[in-house]
This record gives C-alpha cells, sequence and structure tokens, in this order.
C-alpha cells in the first residue's frame, strides 16, 4: 500500500509540472534561443555538517542554438554527494516523450587538462533531442557534509537564454545566522520569513530577457544577478572556523595551515648556505626564490579537503613538486629560515573568477602566492612559475585585493598595479626593399612589464628549434624567413625582454608596372575593427595600461620617387592616445607610432568614440605608400 | 600580353620510402642470432654516473627529454580459466633535458577495463635517479602517489615522478595482463621526444596467427622471427569449490618477432597533415587466424566476403537489415509523400533521416543500439543513423548497401587486408538507375549524394552479401567549385563605388556556411564578412540562394560601398576585393611528411568595373598564367581594359590535393606567386582638364 502511495505521488508531482510546460504558455516578451521555464534551488541548512541542496529545474529549447542549456551536468566529490537525479522530456505541447534512465547518465572523471588527480567527478546527462521547440526537465540533490562552501546561485546560464521564473530559497535553523551577498539586487525579489524556529530567505528571479554580448563588456559579476552565502560558524572535516571577517577566516586558514611549515634538515642547511652569506633581504628573497623555480614544479594533486589544505613542506621536499598552496607555504618556510617574514597569500587569479570583496568574507579563492611585506615596496612571489621574475605579477594576479594570512588573522592587501610606463613595447625597424618588392629587415623591441609576458612564454618554453617555428609561422605577412632570432631577459621587478631577429619578405611591396605598393608600418598593425552600435547596453572595460612606439626606416630602390605618403594623424582620447607620421627624405621613408591604451571602465555611452578611435587607429595603421619610377 | 611562367622544379628521384607494410607472424626473416647480437637489454635500476655524462644527445640536441630506452613484450601464457593470457611488459628510461620536458615525467597507462574483460596492472616499479655529488640516488615512487581515475570501460593509472630535476633519468617497469587471447598490444617506435633505442618483441604460440601492419619512415636494426619451442601451464577451475581444477601442460611451436629501432626522432604533427598516426613509426596487429588442434582453422580476417558475411549476419552491424523492417512504413509514408519516382523516394527518406536525427558521436562502426530503439530516441551515433537510412530505403523497396570507411582525422584503411580497427565511420550507398548515390544522414548541413570533407580519405568498403567492392573516396578527386561575381559601378555623386557580390559555393564550403550561419543569422554572418574588409564598408541585402535547398551549392548575393574621394589626382584599387590570398599558407622552409590538402579545387574570380568619371586607367597589373607541375594546378590573372571598363578573370585550379614531400618547394613557390600577383593594383588617375 505505501508503495503505491508512492507510486501515485510521483505521477502526481510529473504532472504538476507538465501542465505548465505548453510553449505557448512562454510570454513572447522573452523569446530567445531557449527559456528557462522555472528553475528552484532549494537550500535547506540543518547544521554546520550538514547542506542539502534541491534543484529542480525545465529548460525550454526554441531552435538548435539552444540545444546545449538542455544538457544535465552536475559536479560531485567526496564532500559533496549527488543523488535522485531524474529527468524528462516534453514536446511543444507539454506532453511527455521519454524520461532519462539512470544507467545512461554518464559519469567521467572532471579534467581541466592541469591536474595530475582531482576527486570531483561530473554526471551528464543528453536526450539529443532535435524537433523545436521542446522542454526539458531535471531535478537533483545535492548533500554537502562541509559548510565551508556553501552553494551560491547563478540564475542566468547565459547571454541566449531568457528567465521566465527561478527562485533560491535558503532554509535554516533560526537559531543559525547566514551572511550574505547579492549582484544585481534590483533584479531581484527578496522575502524572509520565519516558521516554527526555521527561518527561510527567498529570492527571486522572473521575467528576464535574453541579451547579445557586447565587446569589451564587464564581467558576468557586473552584468548578472547572483547570491552568495555563508555560514559564520562553518565546518570543514575536522575543522570548524569563522567567517564573520576576513581577519577571523584569515584564523581558519592559520589553523589549516598549522604544522605544514616545518622544513626538513637538510633543506634548511641549503637556505644557511644559499642566503647566509648575502647582504641584502632583496638578494636573499630573489636567491630563494630562484632555488623554488629550480627545484620544484607545479603539479595539482586536489582530493578531498587538499583541494583548501597544502601538502606539508617535507612532502615538497621529497617530491619536489606541489600546487599552488603547497608551493606557496614551502616559499613562506624558506624565507622564514632566511630570516625574511613573508605571508601566505589567497588570491582571485585572472579576471574570470568572483572577485574578492571585502564586506563579504567567503572561502572562493581559487590561487595562492606569496608576498613579503613592505608596504608599497612589498614583493609578490608567484610560486606556480618556474621562469616568472621575482616581485612580478602578471596578468594573472595584477591588481586586485587579496587576503593576506597573517599571526593576527586575515588581512586584505592590493596586489602591484603596473602603470603604461610599465607596460612598453618599443619596436625600431631598418628595413631595404628592391624593385621586385621583396624586402629584408632588421627588428629590435623592447618589451617591459605586461607587455612581455607573452615573448616571456616563448622565451621560456621554446627550445630554439620552436623559437624559429614560433617566428616563422606567427607573422601576416607574404612568404617569409626569419632568422638570427635573440632573446633576453633581465629579471627585475619589472622585467625586461630584449628581441631581435631579421627577416625576409618576398612580395612584400606588390608591384604593378612601374609602380610599389608599400604598408609601411610592417609590424604593429591594430587589427581590431568595430561595428557601431546604438544600442549598447553596458559600460566599457579596457583592462590593460600600455605604451607602444615604433619607428620604421625603409630604404626604397633607386629610380623611384614617391607618389603618394599617407597624411599624418593624432587622436587624443579618454581610452588613450594615437599618432603616426609617415616622412619620406633621401630614398628613406620613416615611420613614428605612438599608441597608449589605459585600464579604466566607461560608461556605455562613450562606445561610439570607442568604435572611431579603434577604426581610425586600423585604418591609418593600414595605409599605403606609393612609388613611381622616375 | 600574357606572360607564361611555368613554375617546375627538377624531380629528384623520390626515395622508395615505404609507409605501409603488411607481412605475417609466421614469416621468418633473418638469423636470431644476429639479431640477439644488436639488441640492447638494460637492467630496471642499473643506472651508472655514466649515463648522466651526456650533456646534450647528437640525435637532437636541443630536445627537452631524450627516451634513452623503451623496451616492450607481449607474449601469450596459460591462464587459469583454461585458456591462453596475453602478458604485455613494458620498460621505458628517459632523461630530462631540461624543465619544458617534465611533461614526460608524468605518466598514464590507461587500460581497457569493462565488466567482461579485466585488464590488470600486476605490478609497477618506477623511480627517479639524480646524480648528486657523484653518486647516483635513487627516489622510489611511493605507493601512495599512483593514482587511479575511472572512465567508462578505461581506467587511467597516473602517477610522476618525485625529485626530479634538469638533468634527471626517470624509469619504470610495468607488467600487465590481457585477459582475452585475442587482442595484441601496438607499439610505437616514435615518439613526442627523440627515443635512442626501442624495441618490441612479441611471443606468440602456433594457435595463433597476426596479420602485422607496420607503418613509419624510420628504418628497423633489428626485425626478426624466429621459431622456438614453448610450454605453456593452462590451470581449467575445478567445477565447485571443493573440486580441484586440472592443469594441462600444452608444448608446441611458437614464434618469436623482435623489432628494434635506434635514434628515432621525435614526431611532430603538421599543418595539412591527415591523422599523425599514418606517419608515427609504429606496429600494430590484427588476429587474423586461430588454429586449434584437431579443428579447422578459423580465419578471422582475410577474405572481405567473409567478413561481408559476417557483418550482415552481427546484431552490433547489419542483422537487422536483412529482416522486413515494416514497422518502418509509417515513416517511410511520411517520408516519401511527394515522391513521384524512385530517386525522389529515395531523396525522402534521406531528408527524413538527416532532419530528424541528431548524431552524438561521429566514430563509429557499430551500432550503439538496435535499430528500433534508435527511432525512439531519435539519436545516436553515425554507423546507427546510416545503417537506419540503409534499412528504411531498402525497406522502400530500393538497393541500398551500407559502406564502411576511416575519416580523415583518422587512420588510412590498407587496399586490400581487411584491419577493421581501421574503420570508424559509415555511410549508404544507393544504387539506383544504373547510378550509385554515396549518402551521409548524420550531418545536418548536407545534400544528397554529398559526403562530408573528413570522408575523403582513400579506400572504403560497400558491405554487401556478394563480393563487397573496395571503392575510394580521395581528396584528388573531388573538386571543390567557388564562384564569385563582382561588379563594381562608381557612384560619384555619393563618392562612392558600389560594389555587387554574387558568391556560389562549393559543396564543403556551402556545409561550413551553412553551419555558421544556422548557428548565428544571415545578419551575424554580414557583420562577419563587413569586417574581413579592411576598409570601412558597409554590406547590405544580403541575400542567401539555397541556404535550406541542401542539395544545391550555397549562393550569396550582397552590396557594398567603398568610399572614394572623386577630387583625388590617383585612385588606387585591388581589384581582389574579398578573400584575397595574403599570405602563403605554406610556411615552413621544407617539409619531410607529405602535402594533404582536402581538396583538390577550382576557384574563379570575375570583376567587371566601369572607371569613374573623369579618371583614366594609369597602370594595369599584367596579365599572368602559371602552371604547376605542367598539368597539376594552375593560376592566371587576366585584366584588360577597354574603353575605360576594366574586366578581369583570376583563376586557381588544382587538379591534385595530395603533394610529395618532393613537391613542397614548387607548391609554395606556386602559392608564393600566387599572394604576390593577387596584390596588385589599378592605378586610376584623373584625367587633364582639357581647356576649351
Amino acid at each position: 500500500m505505501k508503495f503505491l502511495f508512492l507510486l501515485s505521488f510521483c505521477m502526481c508531482w510529473i504532472n504538476n509540472n507538465a501542465q505548465s510546460l505548453d510553449v505557448h504558455l512562454i510570454p513572447d516578451s522573452i523569446t530567445a534561443n531557449a527559456v528557462v521555464r522555472y528553475d528552484n534551488t532549494i537550500v535547506t541548512i540543518e547544521n554546520e555538517n550538514k547542506v542539502v541542496v534541491r534543484h529542480n529545474y525545465a529548460i525550454t529549447v526554441l531552435n538548435q542554438k539552444g540545444d546545449d542549456y538542455a544538457v544535465y551536468t552536475n559536479i560531485y566529490d567526496q564532500l559533496n554527494t549527488l543523488s535522485d537525479i531524474s529527468g524528462a522530456l516534453f514536446d511543444a505541447s507539454g506532453k511527455r516523450l521519454r524520461s532519462m534512465k539512470k544507467k545512461d547518465v554518464d559519469d567521467a572523471p572532471v579534467n581541466d587538462n592541469m591536474s595530475l588527480v582531482r576527486d570531483d567527478r561530473k554526471k551528464s546527462y543528453d536526450f539529443y533531442y532535435r524537433s523545436y521547440p521542446y522542454t526539458v526537465v531535471f531535478n537533483d540533490e545535492e548533500v554537502h557534509s562541509q559548510t565551508f562552501q556553501l552553494p551560491n546561485w547563478q540564475p542566468v546560464p547565459g547571454s541566449d537564454i531568457s528567465i521566465q521564473q527561478s527562485s533560491f530559497n535558503v532554509t535554516f535553523p533560526s537559531d543559525l545566522s547566514i551572511n550574505y551577498k547579492v549582484l544585481q539586487k534590483e533584479m531581484l525579489h527578496f522575502d524572509s520569513a520565519i516558521v516554527n524556529n526555521t527561518k527561510t530567505y527567498t529570492w527571486q528571479l522572473n521575467l528576464k530577457k535574453s541579451f547579445q554580448r557586447e565587446p569589451f563588456q564587464p564581467n558576468v559579476f557586473q552584468t548578472d544577478p547572483f547570491v552568495f552565502i555563508t555560514l559564520p560558524k562553518f565546518k570543514l572535516q575536522n575543522y570548524t572556523g569563522s567567517m564573520q571577517s576576513w581577519q577571523s577566516f584569515g584564523e581558519f586558514i592559520t589553523q589549516l595551515n598549522a604544522g605544514r611549515n616545518v622544513l626538513p634538515d637538510n633543506i634548511k642547511q641549503q637556505v644557511h648556505l644559499l642566503t647566509d652569506n648575502l647582504q641584502t633581504q632583496q638578494q636573499k628573497i630573489a636567491t630563494l626564490y630562484q632555488y623554488l623555480q629550480k627545484n620544484t614544479r607545479y603539479i595539482n594533486i586536489a582530493l578531498g579537503i587538499g583541494g583548501w589544505q597544502p601538502f606539508d613542506c617535507k612532502y615538497v621536499a621529497d617530491n619536489k613538486y606541489g600546487d599552488c598552496k603547497a608551493l606557496s607555504n614551502f616559499m613562506v618556510a624558506l624565507l622564514k629560515e632566511a630570516g625574511i617574514k613573508a605571508n601566505y597569500v589567497l588570491i582571485s587569479a585572472t579576471d574570470r573568477h568572483l572577485p574578492m570583496w571585502k564586506d563579504f568574507p567567503c572561502g572562493y579563492f581559487n590561487h595562492a602566492t606569496v608576498c613579503v611585506p613592505n608596504g608599497k615596496d612589498s614583493i609578490w612571489l608567484e610560486c606556480t612559475s618556474a621562469t616568472a621574475s621575482p616581485g612580478y605579477a602578471s596578468h594573472f594576479t595584477d591588481d586586485r585585493d587579496a587576503l593576506m594570512i597573517t599571526d593576527s588573522g586575515g588581512i586584505i592587501v592590493h596586489t602591484p598595479i603596473y602603470s603604461i610606463h610599465d607596460n612598453q613595447q618599443n619596436k625600431i625597424v631598418h628595413a631595404i626593399i628592391d624593385e621586385s618588392g621583396n624586402m629584408q629587415a632588421q627588428v629590435h623591441t623592447r618589451y617591459t612589464g605586461q607587455a612581455s609576458d607573452d615573448i616571456h612564454e616563448l622565451l621560456n618554453v621554446g627550445i630554439p628549434e620552436k623559437v624559429q617555428q614560433y617566428y616563422n609561422q606567427s607573422f601576416n605577412l607574404p612568404t617569409y624567413t626569419v632568422q638570427h632570432i635573440q632573446l633576453a631577459e633581465q629579471k627585475s621587478i619589472i622585467p625586461v625582454v630584449n628581441e631581435s631577429f631579421d627577416i625576409t619578405v618576398n612580395g612584400f611591396a606588390a608591384v604593378t608596372g612601374k609602380r610599389l605598393f608599400i604598408k609601411p608600418n610592417i609590424f604593429n598593425k591594430w587589427e581590431l575593427k568595430l561595428l557601431p552600435d546604438e544600442t549598447r547596453k553596458y559600460s566599457i572595460v579596457l583592462k590593460e595600461n600600455f605604451l607602444h612606439t615604433d619607428t620604421v626606416f625603409i630604404i626604397i630602390p633607386n629610380g623611384y620617387e614617391i607618389e603618394s605618403l599617407p597624411k599624418p594623424q593624432s587622436i587624443h582620447t579618454i581610452f588613450g592616445d594615437y599618432a603616426i607620421r609617415f616622412m619620406y627624405s633621401n630614398h628613406q621613408i620613416e615611420v613614428v607610432r605612438y599608441q597608449t591604451g589605459i585600464k579604466q571602465e566607461l560608461p556605455a555611452s562613450e562606445y561610439a568614440k570607442l568604435v572611431e578611435f579603434f577604426n581610425s587607429m586600423y585604418q591609418n595603421d593600414h595605409a599605403q605608400v606609393v612609388l613611381k619610377k622616375a | 600580353m600574357i606572360c607564361e611562367n611555368k613554375i617546375t622544379h627538377p624531380k629528384v628521384d623520390s626515395m622508395k620510402c615505404f609507409r605501409i607494410q603488411l607481412v605475417f607472424m609466421f614469416t621468418f626473416c633473418m638469423l636470431m642470432a644476429a639479431a640477439q647480437k644488436k639488441r640492447e637489454k638494460l637492467q630496471f635500476g642499473r643506472i651508472t654516473a655514466q649515463d648522466f655524462k651526456p650533456a646534450q644527445y647528437s640525435i637532437d640536441s636541443a630536445a627537452d627529454a631524450v627516451v634513452l630506452y623503451n623496451a616492450g613484450s607481449s607474449g601469450y601464457e596459460g591462464n587459469s580459466n583454461g585458456f591462453f593470457s596475453v602478458n604485455y611488459e613494458q620498460h621505458s628510461r628517459i632523461r630530462l633535458m631540461h624543465k619544458n620536458g617534465f611533461d614526460a615525467a608524468t605518466v598514464t597507462i590507461p587500460l581497457y577495463i569493462s565488466n567482461d574483460y579485466q585488464t590488470k596492472l600486476v605490478s609497477l616499479e618506477a623511480a627517479t635517479f639524480n646524480l648528486e655529488n657523484g653518486q647516483v640516488v635513487e627516489t622510489k615512487l611511493d605507493k601512495s602517489a599512483l593514482f587511479t581515475e575511472v572512465a567508462k570501460d578505461i581506467t587511467t593509472y597516473k602517477f610522476t615522478y618525485p625529485n626530479i630535476k634538469e638533468g634527471s633519468i626517470v624509469e619504470f617497469h610495468i607488467k600487465v595482463i590481457l585477459p582475452g587471447y585475442s587482442f595484441m598490444p601496438d607499439w610505437d617506435f616514435q615518439k613526442k621526444y627523440p627515443v635512442l633505442y626501442s624495441e618490441y618483441e612479441v611471443n606468440v604460440p602456433y594457435f595463433f596467427n597476426y596479420a602485422i601492419i607496420k607503418q613509419g619512415l624510420q628504418n628497423y636494426i633489428i626485425d626478426t622471427g624466429t621459431e622456438v619451442h614453448q610450454r605453456y601451464y593452462i590451470h581449467e577451475k575445478g567445477k565447485s569449490a571443493a573440486e580441484s581444477g586440472t592443469t594441462v601442460a600444452v608444448s608446441t611451436q611458437a614464434v618469436q618477432h623482435i623489432w628494434a629501432m635506434k635514434d628515432v626522432p621525435a614526431f611532430h604533427p603538421q599543418k595539412y597533415m591527415t591523422s599523425p598516426d599514418n606517419y608515427i613509426s609504429a606496429i600494430q596487429f590484427q588476429l587474423s587466424e586461430i588454429r586449434m588442434p584437431e579443428q579447422d582453422v578459423e580465419k578471422l580476417a582475410q577474405s572481405w566476403s567473409k567478413i561481408s558475411e559476417k557483418l550482415l549476419k552481427d546484431p552490433d552491424f547489419g542483422l537487422e537489415l536483412n529482416y522486413n523492417n515494416n514497422w518502418l512504413k509509417d515513416d517511410i509514408k511520411t517520408a516519401t509523400a511527394n515522391a513521384i519516382n524512385d530517386l525522389e523516394k529515395a531523396q525522402g527518406i534521406f531528408a527524413f533521416v538527416r532532419d530528424h536525427y541528431s548524431c552524438n558521436d561521429y566514430r563509429s562502426r557499430f551500432l550503439s543500439a538496435p535499430l528500433k530503439k534508435i527511432t525512439q530516441s531519435k539519436k545516436g551515433n553515425v554507423a546507427d543513423i546510416n545503417i537506419l537510412l540503409t534499412a528504411m530505403l531498402k525497406q522502400a523497396g530500393l538497393e541500398a548497401y551500407p559502406v564502411i570507411l576511416s575519416t580523415r582525422d583518422h587512420e588510412k584503411v590498407l587496399q586490400n587486408y581487411p584491419v577493421m580497427r581501421k574503420f570508424n565511420y559509415v555511410i549508404a550507398r544507393l544504387f539506383l538507375n544504373d547510378e550509385n548515390y554515396y549518402l551521409d544522414a548524420s550531418r545536418k548541413n548536407i545534400g544528397f549524394n554529398q559526403l562530408p570533407v573528413d570522408c575523403y580519405n582513400g579506400f572504403a568498403r560497400v558491405i554487401n552479401d556478394k563480393e563487397p567492392l573496395l571503392i575510394r573516396f580521395d581528396a584528388d578527386s573531388v573538386k571543390e567549385y567557388q564562384m564569385d561575381i563582382v561588379h563594381v559601378q562608381p557612384d560619384a555623386a555619393n563618392r562612392a563605388l558600389n560594389v555587387v557580390f554574387n558568391k556560389s559555393f562549393g559543396n564543403f564550403e556551402s556545409q561550413d556556411v551553412r553551419n555558421e550561419i544556422t548557428a548565428a543569422s544571415l545578419d551575424a554572418y554580414s557583420k562577419k564578412l563587413q569586417k574581413q574588409f579592411n576598409v570601412p564598408v558597409q554590406i547590405k541585402d544580403m541575400h542567401a540562394d539555397n541556404l535550406k535547398d541542401l542539395d544545391e551549392p550555397l549562393k550569396l548575393q550582397y552590396t557594398a560601398a567603398f568610399s572614394f574621394n572623386p577630387d583625388d589626382d590617383l585612385i588606387y584599387f585591388n581589384p581582389i576585393l574579398q578573400d584575397r590570398m595574403v599570405d602563403n599558407p605554406f610556411k615552413a622552409e621544407s617539409r619531410i611528411y607529405p602535402v594533404e590538402m582536402p581538396n583538390c579545387m577550382n576557384s574563379t574570380y570575375l570583376l567587371d568595373m566601369d572607371v569613374p568619371e573623369g579618371y583614366v586607367v594609369d597602370e594595369l597589373p599584367k596579365s599572368a598564367r602559371v602552371q604547376l607541375n605542367e598539368k597539376e594546378g594552375s593560376f592566371e590573372y587576366l585584366i584588360v581594359n577597354k574603353n575605360n571598363h576594366i574586366q578581369m578573370r583570376c583563376r586557381l585550379v588544382l587538379n591534385k590535393a595530395n603533394f610529395e614531400p618532393d613537391d613542397y618547394g614548387t607548391l609554395r613557390d606556386f602559392y608564393a606567386f600566387i599572394v604576390q600577383k593577387e596584390s596588385e593594383q589599378i592605378v586610376l588617375k584623373k584625367k587633364v582638364a582639357t581647356r576649351p
């Protein structure tokens, strides 16, 4: 009897939802490639050791471009299990076509191409249905046995999908309290209630239209609604901690790392051998950092609590490898042995990861690094790179808040900001062109700061053969050969790379009868064109400060004269400056070019000017000189 | 005026280096004694200070890692299930030269493990060796540092060597038992890093005969097969736990093969290369015969007719094609509703399957489920979809067969000998009114009797109950016809040159562009084109013909206005307004592997243009025509000005898609000429005003 009851209950449940799945019920105002019909996430925080998340959603796919949204995926691991997955497929009228078969759910290891081993796995399922429109419904349940990272809510899964209704419902015993952070609050509706000693917070998003991605738009954390929650007193396996403040969060990290910083004796001796005779702290830091770079490598092993807790110093010393946490922890210990106070720092690396908020402590970092604190002259050490300069923070970690772990808990610090003068590319080209349009040139370039990031990779990754191969395939020039490549790096707080090479280009200049056509700005052409957009919605985010200077000398063949020389151009904008000048004297063309870019965020209303600026640079950079036989 | 050029290099007699060679296990080729002398045998862990001496290796002074020794063996042994298993061992020793080669210090061992086939890693030894103060110091791999990753049917063992630095030697030895008797592991002699010595030994009792496929450009220093006598102990379990089993000793002839190579250079995949698997020096096996005592020889893979017969009885392939599949009749009725003849019937069925089914796996030669299930779920792999198509065509009374082949990213199929693992794709062949049609309903934007470009990879087999036909889909035999017609009309009042583009795409490009347009929109495609012009241009009125009619080539029409200033004394104008070849696709100076382009080509660009009022032509590019190796290709650039009306024709023809390494220089020069010619410009000059 009980079985029968359960069965009929199940039928009811499916029917209940099916009634509302007719595609005609989608408001016309929100048609897109796909529509979230409803999406309900119910989080029940039972206690500090147990959180249950029930997720139930329906998505209607309106055309082929929306197919990806119909694929179910979810990730689980040892501390966060996944169960009760079910799903069903419905046609346009809301008629149920078939159900997900449990045995067909794909269960595969998560492969990030970076880790040696991880314990998280991914379950996924695809109906592969292709008669549009159709609707999929999925349910699942997660049980988290930790409260260090609570589930968050991202109701907008992509730009080309609309949302009819989505909700995030968090229930917890009223003697507990939770902290929350809401992004784009104005898009959401909030409610709270207390019933029988349980408190409930509900956020809702209704009728949100899909949108068009725009070039240089801010990342999703500035455009889409999100809700993040934390438990002020949380548990992670045998550890308890407090997320009341960044200071207390830091104390928790200290607790996790406790006792993991003991260096084996032979390493201690090594530290003294290397540094005791050095005079300055700077020399000592550079020497120990080099020691780390030479003697360890980055290997990620993310198993259970190892996702947050570093392997200890002995492990790194024995194996000569570790992940960002283990290597940073090891580096701090090396410095300590040499009498230098350094700190382990948690950080959100890359600009796609969620940022750190001063007012909302939470455990969403994706990277660890090291800081030797000294006010403005603090030194940053990226321990996962075998080649980076000591003190230099690349695009990966520059200009952002991070959490420094100290004896008295966590402290917010800011990583280095690089100015346009720090990030320079200065190029000088000496070229000679013959009558058939062939060119030979010597190219010298000096790259500094973040302008050297790419060439740094090439310099350190490439065996000569590969470097040669890279140069011989990377230019947008007719048939050519590059020779005599020289690359030299000066490692310092602002790294400098000097590059020089010789290049021979066949048919560089076009020859038609008595004329030669030359595009004299050979190597630094602005290639990005933008189309005007009267309905620009988002602000404009420019991510980099930089300064480029170019000087090109081209000797032209005897007997030719200039017929046409492009006009000079000089543009001063809020985005940056640009100037180019073409000159001719004594059988020599000279081009002088100057360009800056300024890292900033600007309102959408400036977009038309940005389009004009970029398109103007594009055109002037591709301008041609015409020579004519006298 | 036409200048005739010929680009031909003197032909070097191409080296007769074999690429793929087929032999059988029981052929003996060389005396063992001689081979044994050349053989290198190293012991695990026997590493001396001498081994660390070389600062670089002559084979490749810049290598980031060097494989010092890689030796494997596979041999049959009696098992406890009353038959044979294969015992595989591998011993690998690598010197890490530079940090960039540290990826060679991470080892993954993927093993096939499913419910009914349990490969077993029996033992693993691994250690790092460093030279410290003149002493060799060994760091063993800790058992806890061996990880496993379980995926469907594949379990991967993974580890990374501890304590490595530049100069370290890392070494592993593994032993694996393969439970079946019918699979012999392959061996790659060539790797991502150079290999100083690589050897593979194989021992097979007389009961089994294998076909051996050798491929690659490298030479063997040992290549021998010797007859030996071997004793195998086969244990049969008792029928119950109480009953003890029996062990039988079988004494028989066996063959011992040894292959070895020395100083094998690193292999790097290149552009215009089909699968690297076709070029890596390697050896592969396929069981061809089982010859049990007192039983008939069981020939597994010798004649195509046998294979075909078997495939047509295989429930995972063609079994259902023999049945009366009456349950398909409703779908056939829907699909052929408007058909007035057999060809239209076939076209209707093809379009029905293509438009109602989605393909979730483009690499399969077997059904993933019975056809009925496929029709229920409306999804399947490429075999599911095209065998279903075949079944529907047959059910409709037409003559159709499945065809198996290998795609371009997969290995090449041998002409005669059936090596089934080399096939990974199924299409359908329809025979109607004395004509053959080849159909692939697994792709969305493909027409009737068209194949995707990946199918043009050489030999294929039609699976029928008579003699299975050998057919060929060669890149050399398929030509992509493209035509651009461009009309330029000056409009001085609006300071513009109005240009009308009429583009007609080849079959493959039609598929690609349709995919792009269906994934985005015609408008998005138009914006993308607009960005490709290097002057400001607005594309308007884009119109597509045959966007939905997939059997016909796609055509696009659109207009664009280029600005010009009627006050300028001179106007410079490149007549090739779109898709100009700006750089040479063959950038590398030389090449040791053949160039394999996806298809032959015939692309034509036609332009006619009125010179703007008040201007005359000051200079036109010269007309030119070049041939590539006599008849293999040609490029012509013809341009004339008649009464201020410019007409040009630019045509690139390639009659071949595959070129030998010897032809590389010629091909590169040919393209260099095209790039150069297409960069030329027309110069228009303002008429000097004649005073009255």
